[in-house]
C-alpha cells in the first residue's frame, strides 16, 4: 500500500479503454489505491508497471473465493477497524462441521433441513454458506464419499479438514470442481499441503499456535506460490482468540504486515460445549474479524439470530437500507381496509408493517421511494411532499383495489394534507400518530 | 522480531458513574481502552447486568417464553425484582414505567412512585426507573419519584432534552443519576451531557444511552455511535463522553415479531423458547463489543450465557463449562426436511451464483412459511432479487447467468459504466458483460 490512486494512474497505459470495467483509467487508479479493484482487471498494464504495482495494488487483506454456483462467496479483502470508518465488505461465512464417520442417510437428511434454513429479507437471501468436513478416522474412502456427496449434492461450499495428505487428495479430486477450502497446512506438513492447493488451485487453511508461527507459515506458503490463504491462530479460549483476531485485523491494515494479510478462520464448535454457547462465541466472531466460523450444527434458533447480525454488521453504513416502492399487502386486505403511506426506509418500513400487522386489522400500506430517507428527514428534504405524496398515490394504483378514498398520512408529516387534497381533490387525508407504536390503536379507533 | 500487536495509542478514559448506595453500590466504566480490549488497556469495572421488571402484568403481551421464568411473581414488581436478584443473580434492576404511557393505561404519577419505592426498599441491588420516553410525562413521573425515593442513588431515565432540566433539578436535588438518553447521534449524546452539566449535574452521575436498536431492526446504527462515542471518549479526548454506556436490549429484542412467533408459524426459525433467548443474546454480545458497560436483560438464560460470556472475555479459558439454555417450555420439532427447497446444483460458473429465487421452486404448499409473508417487501438495495429483470443488462446478464451485483462489486462498476463502455467500443450489451464476467 502506500501509492495514491494519482501515482498509480501515471503507471496505467492511460488509453480509458474501459475494458476493466470502469470507464477510465483513473477511476480504475483510485479504485486500485483503495483497495476495490485488482491490477489483473487491465490487460494492458506494462510489465514493468505490474512488477512495481502489484505489490503496492494488492488490498491489505486478501480477498478468497470460496464455493461455486449459489453459495460462492469470499471472505477477507476488509479495509477498516470499525465499519463507521468505511464499511465492511465480505460478511462472515458460517459453517457446520460433519464427522467423516458420519452415515450417509444421516447426513442427507442433515444437508436438506440445513438447505431449509433460508430467510428473506430486506431483498436479500439470509443463509449459511458452509459445511466443513471432518477425517476422524484417518479413511480416506469415507472422507471423499461424503466430501463428494456434499460437493454434488448440496448447495454448500466445503471446508475439508484433515491432517492427512492422502484422504485430503482423495477429497480434492472428487469435490475440486465445488472450490472448497483445505484446512490445514501446519509446521508439519506445509510443504505436502501447499503442494496440493497449488496444483488444485484451491484456497488453503494455515494453522499455527502463536501469531509468529503463524507469520512464519504464512511466509513460506507464500514463497511456495499460494496466495489465497486463510489463517487460524490455534487458539480455542474466547479472550485469546478475540486478542489474535484484533491483533491480525490491526497488523495487516495499520502496519501492513502481509504476512498476515489473509482472513481467518475459527472453530466456536471446538470451544463450547453445545451450540448455544457457541452462538454467542459466534456473534463476537461476526463483530470482530472472522472471516469464517465454524458451529457444530446449524439450527434455526441460532442461526437466525447470527444471520440477522450479520446483515446488521455488514450492511453498508454510507447507504440505507431501502425497500421498493409499491402497495404492500398486510393481513390480507380487501376493498374496505386501511390505506396507510410511509418512506421506503426499511427501518421505517419494518416498524410502521410490524405495528399494522400487530393491530391484526389488514391493511394497505403504500411504500413511497424517498431514497432511503425516513418520514422527518424526507418531508424536511422536500421528498415526502404533498403535491410528491398525491401523485404516487394516484399512480400506484391502490384506487382500484380498494372502495373507499381515504389515506392515513405519518403525524410527522401531517402539514403536507393540505397539499395533497389539491393533488386528491376527492380523497380523504387523514393524519395519523407520530410514533408507529400508536398505529394499533388508531386503526382500531378508526374502525 | 517477535510480532507485536500495532499499539492503539489512547489519550482518554471513561469516568466512573457509581449507582446505588451502601453495600449494593455499583460502580460503572472506568475503562480505558476499547472493550474487553484487555491486551493494551483495563476494564477495572467489568459490564454489568441489569434485568428489566415491568411495573404491571405483561402476560398477555409477552411471548410465552419470557413469562415462564417470572409466573409466580410477573403480578408483583416487588417479588419480580427480589426474583431476578436471588434467583437470577441480577447486577441491577430495571424498573420499566409502562403502566405511565400516557397512549396507553396512562397511570398517575403518584401511583407509579408507589411501586418504585416497593420495588427500591425489595433489592439491595442499583434500581433503574425507565420511563416511556415521553418527556412530559415522565419527568412529571421521575420528579416524584426522585422525591419519595430520596438518598436511594436511582438512574432516572429516559432523560432527553426535553425535560433533561426538570429530571436533572430534581436528580441533583434527591441524590439520584441520570440516564441521558440521545437519538442514534454522537454529537446529541455530547450536546445532552453538556446541557445537564451546565445544570450542575456532574459526569461521573451520568449514564449514556445511546438509544438501542433491536437484532434485524437497526442494532448497526447504535452499534456504529457507539463505537464512535468510545472512539471519542477514549482517543480524541473528549471529556462529555467520558461517561459509562447503557443499552435497553431486551425490550427491543423480545418486541420484535420474530421473538414472538410460534414453530407451527415459523418452521425454519427453530425452537421459539431458544430463539428469542439466543436473539436477546447475541445482541447482548454484540452491544458489550460496542462498549456498553450495562445491558438491560430479559430472560435469565440470556442473563447466565451473557454474565459467562463477560466472565470468559475478562479472566478468560475455556467455554467448555457453559451449560445450554434449560428449556422450561415443550417443542415439537418441525420437519425441516419436507420444507427443504430443491438445492441449485448449477456449479458451472464459480463467480456467477444464479439468482437465489430461481431455486426454489414447488415445495411450498409442504409447510406454511410465514416469515415469508415479510419477504413480500422484495426490497431494494440488491436489484437482482426481484423476480423480473427490468433492464436490458439485467436481462442478459439472467440470460448468461451473471451475478450483475457480483461484478459490479468486483470491478467496481455500475449499470451506466457498462453501457457506456458497449456504446465506446460499438458492443452490445451481451458482448460487454460476456468479456467483463470472464465467459467466452
Amino acid at each position: 500500500m502506500g501509492l495514491t490512486g494519482i501515482q498509480i494512474f501515471k503507471m496505467l497505459p492511460k488509453t480509458n479503454c474501459g475494458e476493466c470495467g470502469v470507464p477510465t483509467c483513473l477511476a480504475f487508479a483510485m479504485n486500485l489505491a483503495s483497495g476495490k479493484a485488482e491490477l489483473d482487471a487491465c490487460p494492458y498494464v506494462s510489465d514493468e508497471a505490474r512488477e512495481q504495482l502489484a505489490e503496492a495494488s494488492a488490498p491489505p487483506i486478501r480477498p478468497v473465493a470460496i464455493g461455486a454456483g449459489t453459495r460462492a462467496f469470499k471472505v477477507g479483502g476488509e479495509t477498516v477497524l470499525f465499519r463507521h470508518e468505511k464499511t465492511f465488505y465480505n460478511p462472515t461465512a458460517l459453517a457446520a462441521m460433519v464427522p467423516s464417520d458420519m452415515d450417509s442417510d444421516a447426513l442427507d437428511t442433515k444437508l436438506k433441513e440445513w438447505n431449509a434454513l433460508q430467510y428473506e429479507r430486506v431483498g436479500l437471501n439470509l443463509r449459511p454458506e458452509l459445511v466443513a468436513l471432518k477425517d476422524v478416522n484417518g479413511d480416506s474412502g469415507a472422507f471423499a464419499a461424503l466430501a463428494k456427496k456434499i460437493a454434488e449434492e448440496s448447495e454448500f461450499g466445503l471446508v475439508l479438514v484433515s491432517d492427512n495428505l492422502d484422504a485430503m487428495k482423495a477429497a480434492v479430486d472428487v469435490c475440486a470442481f465445488k472450490k472448497p477450502l483445505l484446512y490445514t497446512a501446519t509446521a508439519d506438513n506445509a510443504e505436502d499441503m501447499g503442494n496440493l492447493a497449488k496444483e488444485a488451485s484451491l484456497p488453503l487453511a494455515v494453522k499455527a499456535d502463536t501469531i509468529d508461527d503463524l507469520i512464519a507459515l504464512s511466509d513460506k506458503l507464500a514463497g511456495m506460490g499460494l496466495k489465497d490463504l486463510v489463517l487460524d491462530s490455534g487458539s480455542r479460549e474466547i479472550r485469546q482468540l478475540f486478542e489474535d483476531q484484533v491483533a491480525i485485523r490491526r497488523a495487516a491494515l495499520k502496519a501492513g504486515n502481509k504476512s498476515l494479510g489473509f482472513p481467518t478462520i475459527t472453530f466456536p464448535c471446538e470451544m463450547a460445549g453445545n451450540l448455544d454457547a457457541e452462538t454467542l462465541i459466534a456473534s463476537l466472531l461476526i463483530a470482530k474479524y472472522a472471516g469464517i466460523v465454524i458451529l457444530s450444527d446449524f439450527k434455526g434458533e441460532s442461526m437466525f439470530p447470527l444471520l440477522l447480525e450479520r446483515l446488521n454488521i455488514f450492511t453498508d453504513p454510507q447507504r440505507p437500507m431501502t425497500v421498493t416502492e409499491g402497495i404492500y399487502e398486510i393481513g390480507g386486505p380487501d376493498e374496505n381496509s386501511p390505506i396507510l403511506v410511509t418512506t421506503n426506509f426499511s427501518l421505517t418500513y419494518f416498524i410502521v408493517s410490524g405495528e399494522i400487522e400487530g393491530s391484526r386489522i389488514p391493511s394497505w400500506l403504500l411504500i413511497m421511494d424517498t431514497e432511503g430517507l425516513s418520514v422527518m428527514t424526507a418531508w424536511a428534504a422536500g421528498k415526502f411532499s404533498g403535491d410528491v405524496v398525491g401523485s404516487f398515490v394516484k399512480k400506484c394504483g391502490i384506487a382500484d383495489k380498494v372502495a373507499h378514498k381515504k389515506i392515513i398520512i405519518p403525524g410527522y408529516a401531517a402539514s403536507i394534507s393540505g397539499e395533497m387534497e389539491e393533488e386528491l381533490p376527492d380523497w380523504e387525508i387523514m393524519i395519523g400518530p407520530r410514533d408507529a407504536s400508536l398505529i394499533p390503536k388508531f386503526l382500531k379507533d378508526m374502525g | 522480531m517477535a510480532f507485536e500487536i500495532p499499539g492503539q495509542p489512547y489519550s482518554g478514559e471513561i469516568g466512573e458513574t457509581t449507582v446505588g448506595t451502601g453495600s449494593g453500590a455499583v460502580k460503572l466504566g472506568g475503562e480505558n481502552s476499547y472493550p474487553f480490549h484487555l491486551f493494551e488497556g483495563k476494564m477495572p469495572n467489568p459490564p454489568k447486568i441489569a434485568m428489566e421488571i415491568w411495573d404491571y402484568d405483561p402476560s398477555e403481551e409477552w411471548p410465552a417464553a419470557a413469562v415462564e421464568p417470572f409466573k409466580d411473581v410477573i403480578s408483583s414488581p416487588d417479588a419480580w425484582a427480589k426474583k431476578c436478584v436471588d434467583e437470577y443473580g441480577a447486577d441491577m434492576i430495571v424498573l420499566q414505567l409502562k403502566s405511565t404511557d400516557p397512549n396507553g393505561m396512562d397511570r398517575g404519577a403518584e401511583e407509579a412512585a408507589e411501586v418504585a419505592k416497593k420495588v427500591s426498599d425489595a433489592v439491595d441491588v442499583p434500581l433503574i426507573l425507565w420511563g416511556t420516553a415521553n418527556n412530559q410525562k415522565d419527568e412529571e413521573v421521575l420528579k416524584k419519584i426522585s422525591e419519595l425515593c430520596e438518598g436511594k442513588n436511582l438512574s432516572l431515565g429516559p432523560v432527553e432534552e426535553g425535560n433533561h432540566k426538570g429530571v436533572g433539578a430534581s436528580a441533583l436535588g434527591y441524590g439520584h443519576c441520570i440516564v441521558s438518553s440521545s437519538p442514534i447521534d454522537v454529537n446529541l449524546a455530547k450536546q445532552l451531557n453538556i446541557l445537564l452539566g451546565n445544570l450542575g449535574v456532574p459526569l461521573d452521575k451520568i449514564i449514556i444511552d445511546p438509544t438501542t436498536g433491536g437484532l434485524g431492526y437497526g442494532m448497526e446504527y447504535s452499534y456504529s455511535v457507539m463505537e464512535r462515542i468510545g472512539m471519542a471518549a477514549l482517543t480524541q479526548e473528549d471529556e462529555k463522553l467520558q461517561a459509562p454506556m447503557i443499552n435497553n436490549v431486551g425490550n427491543e429484542v423480545w418486541k420484535c415479531k420474530e421473538a414472538g412467533l410460534g414453530i407451527e408459524d415459523a418452521p425454519t426459525l427453530g425452537d421459539p423458547e431458544k430463539r428469542p433467548i439466543l436473539m436477546e443474546s447475541v445482541a447482548a454480545v454484540c452491544y458489550l463489543m460496542a462498549g456498553s458497560d450495562v445491558v438491560i436483560l430479559r430472560h435469565p438464560e440470556t442473563v447466565r450465557m451473557t454474565r459467562a460470556f463477560i466472565d470468559l472475555m475478562i479472566k478468560g479459558g475455556m467455554a467448555s463449562d457453559v451449560q445450554e439454555i434449560s428449556k422450561r417450555l415443550e417443542v415439537k420439532e418441525a420437519d425441516l426436511v419436507s420444507m427443504s427447497p430443491e438445492p441449485n446444483l448449477d456449479f458451472g460458473e464459480p463467480e456467477a451464483a444464479p439468482k437465489p429465487k430461481a431455486a426454489r421452486p414447488e415445495k411450498k404448499e409442504a409447510a406454511p412459511k410465514p416469515e415469508k409473508k415479510e419477504e413480500k417487501p422484495a426490497p431494494e438495495p440488491q436489484k437482482k432479487v426481484e423476480a423480473e429483470p427490468v433492464s436490458e443488462i439485467e436481462a442478459v446478464a439472467k440470460k448468461l447467468g451473471i451475478n450483475l451485483e457480483e461484478l459490479f462489486k468486483r470491478v467496481g462498476c455500475d449499470e451506466e459504466d457498462i453501457e457506456h463502455t458497449a456504446k465506446k467500443h460499438g458492443l452490445t450489451i451481451e458482448q460487454t458483460l460476456k468479456k467483463l464476467g470472464g465467459i467466452k
